[in-house]
């Protein structure tokens, strides 16, 4: 738990408002960000958020302290917009997160990057269509975002906690209630997806007869 | 270390997150393998394009003081152990008063007396049907108590042995109080019958007792309880 997390859920238990408040902006960003990686609109991405709050208070007593608040407080999020997501698609809530449950993904089959041996099968990412100062411009931010957005579920979950948010690898399994080499394996194919999505992108934009259009067309 | 394991580490390579001998593998592993460091400076890119991201996401201020209203709605509520205080003693109360009830009932079952058992005998040998007017002085009235006995009817001459069916009515045509059915023998002479009734909680006043054989019309005789 965060240093002063701690006396903050304490504080909260008795009904503090401003520990609350305190507590709530500091998870803020996070919050909605991974909610968004769930149900993208913002409006209904903050109702999740608000949802989650009110499980927070309902549940706050039977916390035990075994995991940081932070996981539990992500583990809530997640489990609200699961169920918020399965609402909506008529699914399992569980269909979404729970690649652990199902066959687990094979590295090599899942990538198909690695031969048997675990050298690179196929050539990996090419380096020379991203290049950085095109990455790191300003405008490359909205195709990153939507390159993101274009991810599957699982694999928008798992870069948003990690790479966009700071979770350890451990708090991000924790949450998402995964093991360890799937987790490895999802953020593999994450980046490879933005890689070639992104790719595709700044291939479009070398072109000097290219329309100004950002968007990618399908091969 | 293959290339498998090395890529499927690149993100957590670069978040910070391996122990310093992963990251010498890793290192190591980079110098002789050209792919990998292709890939790796990929992944490095791309990983720094992600923290470039502004982090742009809030709360709309309606959200925020909704979850804030929400917070203070629920501990404006009394609770016990994060119920409702008034759920809580509503579901105390209703338990308290299973508990008395229980304890009641207990309490009758422990103190009710034993009953204890009378042996009673009812004689109708010179009860049955006479041909031409009946003789003689009148006949006292049959009397059974208000407790659980063993009882025996002596069933009225001419009765013959075999399978009775017996039973006390508190009015004719009202359906019985008690009833049953037993076989009946001959013992001394006399058509004999023995059969328990629990009787202890009957009021007082007039019965009739209603006797028939098998397959026969009941014969009733009047019959007083006290």
């Amino acid at each position: 738990m965060r240093d002063n997390d701690a006396s903050l859920v304490k504080a909260i238990s008795g009904g503090d408002v401003s520990s609350f408040a305190e507590l709530v902006a500091r998870y803020e960003h996070s919050m909605i960000a991974v909610a968004r990686a769930f149900v993208r609109d913002q409006a209904i991405a903050e109702e999740v958020c608000q949802e989650t709050w009110l499980a927070v208070h309902q549940g706050i007593r039977g916390f035990k302290r075994r995991s940081s608040f932070k996981t539990w407080l992500f583990s809530v999020l997640i489990r609200q917009a699961s169920r918020r997501i399965s609402l909506e698609k008529m699914e399992s809530p569980a269909s979404f997160l729970d690649i652990d449950g199902k066959a687990a993904p094979d590295p090599f089959n899942a990538a198909e990057d690695f031969d048997a041996s675990g050298d690179w099968g196929s050539e990996p990412l090419s380096s020379d269509l991203t290049p950085e100062e095109g990455l790191l411009a300003k405008e490359a931010d909205v195709q990153i975002r939507k390159a993101i957005d274009s991810l599957p579920t699982q694999q928008r979950v798992v870069i948003t906690l990690s790479h966009l948010q700071g979770f350890t690898p451990e708090e991000v399994c924790n949450v998402m209630q995964i093991k360890r080499n799937n987790y490895a394996v999802l953020m593999h194919l994450a980046r490879k997806r933005l890689h070639q999505r992104l790719q595709r992108y700044f291939r479009e934009r070398r072109k000097p007869e290219a329309a100004p259009e950002t968007e990618e067309r399908k091969p | 270390m293959t290339c498998k394991e090395a890529a499927l580490r690149a993100g957590d390579y670069f978040e910070g997150w391996l122990t310093p001998s992963e990251v010498a593998q890793i290192d190591a592993h980079l110098r002789g393998c050209e792919k990998c460091r292709k890939y790796f400076e990929q992944t490095r890119q791309l990983i720094d394009a992600m923290h470039q991201l502004p982090r742009s996401d809030t709360y709309s201020p309606k959200t925020r003081a909704r979850i804030i209203a929400d917070f203070d709605a629920y501990h404006s509520v009394p609770r016990i152990l994060g119920i409702p205080r008034i759920g809580v003693l509503a579901a105390a109360g209703v338990m308290a008063v299973v508990a008395v009830a229980v304890v009641l009932w207990v309490a009758r079952i422990r103190t009710e007396r034993p009953v204890a058992i009378q042996v009673v005998t009812l004689d109708l040998t010179d009860r049955g049907p006479v041909r031409g007017p009946e003789e003689g002085p009148p006949k006292p009235r049959l009397v059974l108590p208000r407790a659980n006995m063993d009882l025996t009817i002596y069933l009225p001459f001419g009765r013959e042995p075999g399978l009775y069916g017996l039973h006390i009515l508190r009015e004719r045509g009202r359906p019985p109080i008690w009833s049953g059915e037993a076989e009946a023998r001959l013992e001394s002479y006399k058509t004999t019958v023995h059969i328990r009734v629990d009787a202890h909680r009957w009021k007082a006043g007039q019965y009739s007792l209603g006797v028939s054989a098998k397959g026969s019309s009941w014969t009733y005789f009047p019959l007083v309880v006290k």
